[in-house]
């Protein structure tokens, strides 16, 4: 996985790129403590560039939206593409995570 | 035979942690010298000092006493240093014995020649019993840190492979599915082939009343060992829990709520389970994000069903839907765990769901399970790397005509 942080009118997007599996969980959790870091208001994912997710990979979202909760932050995905789109619609992650395409 | 000694031998020298006990070999030809080097090593403690006067003898010394290094001159009668080096290097048990050669300032053309026939390093003459005594040491010390490597490795390769064996073990052997056959009138085929790694896949299968044969297939987020005792945990759960296993949707639902307990955040399963039910032709199933399943008939039609669904594990809030599919005579279905479709090729293609359909369509007039899950295996990217880099399950129904 790659990743930059960038802000937007709202809240801090992070621009997920290339992977996001089993070998990511150390980077996905660096990028999300960055973020947090540096919020005002919502994080925003932002998976337009990511181009693969596996199953480790959904599990790091929902590490994603569990943290949200507990410390008071929301957390939207933004624009899943190609098999990023249909692995999140094969698992409804919509139900437990806001996602936005 | 012989590797059984010498991981025997391995065992014994790496539990013992002190250097002190290592077996060291001295070998040259003057006797002053033998006894002058003797003696600064035991005078360090050394404990297990042996000599030989030529390189005969000390190739003999070598197979008898197995050294754990060796101090080796090189200006010798009968055969010198370098032959006893090459010799010692050629020799697959004792490749790996550090050698610490002696040579004369004279002989500094030689010094090259020596690391060339597999020397590990070099003391110069006269010796300087300080420097030695502190060469060896680092030797020994590294021999033994890779000793206690190598055994750690060795436990655990084989403890994950008993633990891989017990996994096995909890899927239906081909006794049960042959007397599920009989009962039912269903026959079914699984491949299943395990990573170098533990895995999270899980099927298995019960019969219930009316010749219906209930199948569940399951795969754990992540892999590795924590992905491995969630399969355990699967299947004592399948055991104990009073789990409504007529009704797919509530079956789902009691596994969800079971799983939702004790799975952390990260970790789910994707799940899939049906009931292929005889009297009425139909496949009642429920689905948790499970890669999508094919279901055909022999006349060569066939579709990848919706398996969508919040994976179990994340929510106990989640509802999940029954459907309902046409099974009649002459009918199969085709299951598969994810690494079938995210595995990469070499070209760094994966294969599409939709070329499985394919390939089960073209298979699926012979009606029989081998033929379509050796269809499926032949288009799988990773089907010529072993070990394969992640579990594969492929399971196969057909309804006998």
């Amino acid at each position: 996985m790659e990743y930059d942080i960038g802000a937007n009118g709202s809240g801090t997007v992070c621009h997920l790129s290339a992977d996001l599996t089993f070998n990511d969980h150390e980077a996905f959790r660096a990028m999300l403590d960055d973020a947090v870091a540096q919020a005002s208001g919502e994080i925003v994912l932002d998976l337009s560039k990511l181009e693969f997710i596996d199953s480790a990979g959904m599990g790091m979202l929902l590490v994603a939206q569990e943290r949200s909760q507990s410390e008071g932050w929301s957390l939207a995905i933004d624009k899943p593409q190609g098999q990023v789109q249909k692995m999140l619609e094969l698992a409804k992650l919509g139900q437990v995570v806001t996602i936005r395409s | 035979m012989d590797e059984m000694v010498l991981q025997n031998d391995v065992k014994q020298k790496a539990a013992s942690e002190d250097i002190s006990d290592a077996k060291i070999l001295i070998v040259d030809d003057l006797l002053l010298l033998r006894e002058l080097i003797k003696n600064y090593l035991s005078n360090e403690g050394f404990k297990n000092l042996y000599t030989a006067e030529n390189g005969v003898e000390a190739l003999e010394k070598v197979r008898e006493i197995r050294p754990d290094i060796l101090i080796l001159d090189i200006l010798m009668p009968e055969m010198n240093g370098f032959e006893v080096c090459r010799q010692i290097r050629a020799s697959p048990d004792f490749s790996q014995i550090p050698i610490l050669v002696q040579t004369g300032v004279e002989e500094s053309e030689d010094r090259l020649e020596v690391f060339k026939v597999g020397a590990t390093d070099l003391v110069l003459k006269p010796i300087n019993g300080a420097e030695l005594v502190a060469r060896v040491k680092v030797h020994l010390q590294n021999v033994f840190m890779q000793r206690r490597q190598a055994l750690y490795h060795q436990r655990m390769a084989s403890e994950l492979a008993a633990a891989s064996k017990i996994q096995s073990s909890l899927l239906p052997s081909k006794d049960q599915m042959r007397q599920a056959r009989e009962k039912t009138g269903f026959r079914m085929l699984a491949f299943y082939e395990a990573s170098s790694e533990l895995g999270g896949d899980f099927w298995g299968m019960r019969l219930l009343e009316g010749g219906r044969l209930a199948f569940f297939m399951a795969d754990f987020s992540g892999h590795g060992v924590v992905s491995a005792l969630n399969t355990f945990r699967l299947h004592t759960l399948l055991n104990q829990a009073d789990l409504d296993w007529d009704h797919p949707k509530l079956w789902m639902q009691g596994v969800n709520e079971h799983l939702c307990r004790v799975l952390s955040v990260e970790h789910f399963a994707t799940v899939f389970y049906g009931v292929l039910d005889p009297t009425n032709s139909t496949l009642h199933y429920s689905a948790a994000a499970s890669p999508p399943v094919v279901i055909g008939t022999k006349a060569g039609d066939g579709e990848l069903i919706d398996t969508s669904g919040l994976p179990l594990g994340i929510s106990t809030d989640a509802k999940y839907e029954q459907k309902e599919y046409p099974f009649a005579p002459g009918a199969y279905t085709l299951l598969y765990s994810d690494a079938l479709i995210e595995t990469e090729g070499e070209d760094g293609e994966v294969l599409e769901s939709e070329a499985v359909l394919a390939m089960a369509q073209e298979r699926s007039s012979e009606m029989d399970p081998d033929v379509l899950i050796n269809g499926i295996l032949d288009i799988y990217p990773g089907k010529d790397r072993r070990p394969l880099p992640d579990d594969l399950t492929l399971l196969a129904f057909v309804r006998e005509v």
